[in-house]
């Protein structure tokens, strides 16, 4: 058991290291730190030129908890479509390693890294725009990070499948990462959305556990989000298992059409 | 561990046949069928080291592909170890390794260790037997001192043994090998053949992909020929030498020689065909023919004013019959 996991935390490490550009401490910081800030303020900058100051916080919040799905949805799309340009898909397909565990390493490290991405977010916005955690409820807060950072590496899941049998899904991953950005209320409220896109919205991880995180940073109880979050996971496994399916299915296409060197 | 169900042959093929299909078109779609294996059948005997040669598109590939579990094929079978790579692919998994030439398939920014352990972990080898089986390989590899620097700062020598010691990790009972030494420098292909050759002695299956037929002459103790997608030939080196018949070869050089001259060479009774191929700032004329002395006897009557120089005769290797029978099956 304990070799098991040994061997689990060093083939995480590894891959990750193997196949980031940002496992550096420059890269890190680059698409880490600079990015982030970017986006922050760059949101926040015509949030408030369109609505005014007063929705200043409102905009930062919600970039900062969407921060997680630069890990969830690009990280994890990224570790089948680097393996792809590294030529070492076939390698890995062609081992013996367990599919759902080597699925699940490489979504565990990305979580780690949303995680760590909101932390940062939430930092950022505290020192540029005032965000005052005290009257936060910080253990549900800390709670609806690691839900979203979760569910949202479960959709990542579901499109770093394609990467099996598509060169360049990346592009799917800027789609669905802006698509997050426009639709899980991080820029606007859901309610705001037309009736059909609320309803794409509240099929979409992020969205009940956004939700939950602004009423945690607002005081909440857990019994007042509980539901929110009980949601948000479901959604997050649903995509998860479906990710798993496909990626499945989609190892046998591969297998039928030679597309795993394809780069 | 499963135990294997009974085989004669490490490897054994039947009436393999891979039909890709591809689309050809932007909005008006036609599909196109691709034949790469249009029907082959082997039988590979353990601890044998079998060269499988061919041009490029003829193949080779596609067949260590299947033969890996990395692509079904369309119809036919194929079995390692007397395990079906389509429907027992755990098995052959476990108990195969396999290399591609070139310099990808490696985590660049990780060291050559840690590309071993990494993949020691894929393969579920216990710690303490994998930390002593790196060990071993970077040493019998010549990496052994250069294991803890990035791959990125690797020769391309260095990167194929680093390819090797991955396939050999699991300590597999066949090991496959598509064109191992491409791109090598002459010192480093050949360190790599006495490798492979040590490793069929000592009681692996290779099977091994080239077009490199001193390669395959050197070290193979049987081979086929495949072309587009057909076994034409296949016996140890020497009887795919004598299947070309009493072929020998003549060769000179020249500076230039008209196409004329070389019609007139193809026209002689002994002569089956005549390359001509550049080296260095000479053209180098290759005549295989039934009887090179009496050809030679003629070459002076035949390219009357012709300077031509360093005319030698022949047996024909292993790359001449290759021509040959390349040529015969087109």
């Amino acid at each position: 058991m304990t070799q098991s996991l040994a061997a689990f935390a060093r083939s995480t490490w590894l891959q990750y290291v193997a196949l980031f550009q940002w496992a550096t401490p420059l890269g890190y910081f680059a698409y880490k730190v600079v990015l982030p800030v970017t986006q922050i303020v760059f949101f926040v900058q015509l949030g408030v030129f369109a609505t005014g100051p007063g929705n200043a916080l409102y905009f930062a919040l919600g970039n900062s908890l969407q921060l997680t799905a630069n890990s969830g949805i690009f990280g994890v799309i990224a570790t089948v479509s680097n393996e792809r340009q590294y030529g070492t898909l076939p390698l890995l397909l062609g081992s013996p390693a367990n599919r759902l565990l080597t699925f699940m390493s490489r979504s565990f490290v990305n979580v780690l890294d949303g995680i760590v991405s909101v932390v940062f977010g939430l930092v950022v916005t505290a020192i540029l725009y005032g965000l005052d955690l005290r009257t936060a409820n910080l253990p549900l807060l800390g709670l609806c990070i690691v839900v979203i950072s979760i569910t949202t590496a479960g959709l990542g899941l579901l499109f770093g499948s394609l990467g099996l049998v598509m060169r360049d899904s990346i592009i799917v991953a800027n789609v669905v990462y802006y698509g997050l950005l426009i639709l899980c209320g991080i820029n606007f409220p859901v309610s705001r959305l037309p009736d059909a896109l609320q309803v794409v919205a509240y099929s979409l991880p992020l969205t009940r556990g956004v939700m939950a995180a602004r009423e945690a940073v607002a005081g909440a109880a857990f019994g007042q989000v509980a539901g929110l979050l009980a949601g948000e996971l479901l959604v997050g496994a649903v995509y998860a298992g479906l990710g798993y399916a496909l990626f499945r299915l989609l190892e046998g296409w591969a297998r039928r059409g030679g597309l795993q060197e394809a780069y | 561990m499963p135990s294997d169900p009974p085989f004669r042959h490490a490897i054994e093929v039947a009436d393999l046949r891979k039909v890709y299909t591809t689309t050809r078109g932007t909005f008006r779609r036609t599909k196109v069928e691709n034949v790469a294996l249009a029907g082959i059948d082997l039988a590979i005997a353990p601890g044998e080291l079998f060269g499988l040669l061919g041009p490029n598109g003829a193949g080779k590939t596609t067949t260590v592909k299947v033969l890996t579990t990395l692509l079904l094929p369309t119809s036919g079978t194929a079995r390692v170890l007397g395990h079906d790579v389509v429907s027992a692919t755990g098995d052959v998994r476990r108990r195969i390794g396999f290399v591609f030439g070139g310099e990808r398939g490696l985590y660049w920014r990780l060291s050559g260790y840690d590309n071993l352990r990494y993949f020691a972990d894929l393969y579920r080898i216990p710690p303490q037997v994998s930390k002593r089986r790196i060990g071993e390989l970077l040493e019998v590899l010549g990496l052994a001192g250069r294991e803890h620097d990035k791959v990125e700062g690797y020769s391309r020598g260095m990167k194929q043994r680093l390819h090797l010691a991955r396939g050999l990790l699991n300590d597999p009972d066949v090991l496959f090998l598509d064109e191992p030494t491409i791109g090598l420098d002459p010192v480093g292909a050949r360190d790599l053949r006495v490798l492979i050759r040590g490793l069929a002695d000592h009681g692996k299956t290779i099977f091994l992909t080239t077009h490199y037929m001193f390669e395959a002459d050197a070290i193979c103790d049987r081979v086929a020929v495949i072309k587009k997608g057909r076994i034409v030939a296949e016996g140890t080196p020497s009887s795919i030498k004598q299947l070309v018949g009493d072929i020998g070869v003549v060769e000179f050089e020249v500076d230039t020689i008209s196409q004329e001259d070389i019609e007139r060479l193809q026209g002689l009774d002994t002569v089956s065909s005549v390359v001509v191929t550049e080296r260095e700032l000479a053209l180098v004329v290759t005549i295989h023919c039934a009887q090179p002395a009496e050809v030679m006897t003629q070459l002076g009557r035949l390219l009357d004013g012709i300077a031509f120089r360093r005319v030698s005769a022949r047996e024909a290797t292993l790359e001449d019959a290759y021509v040959e029978l390349i040529g015969e099956a087109s």
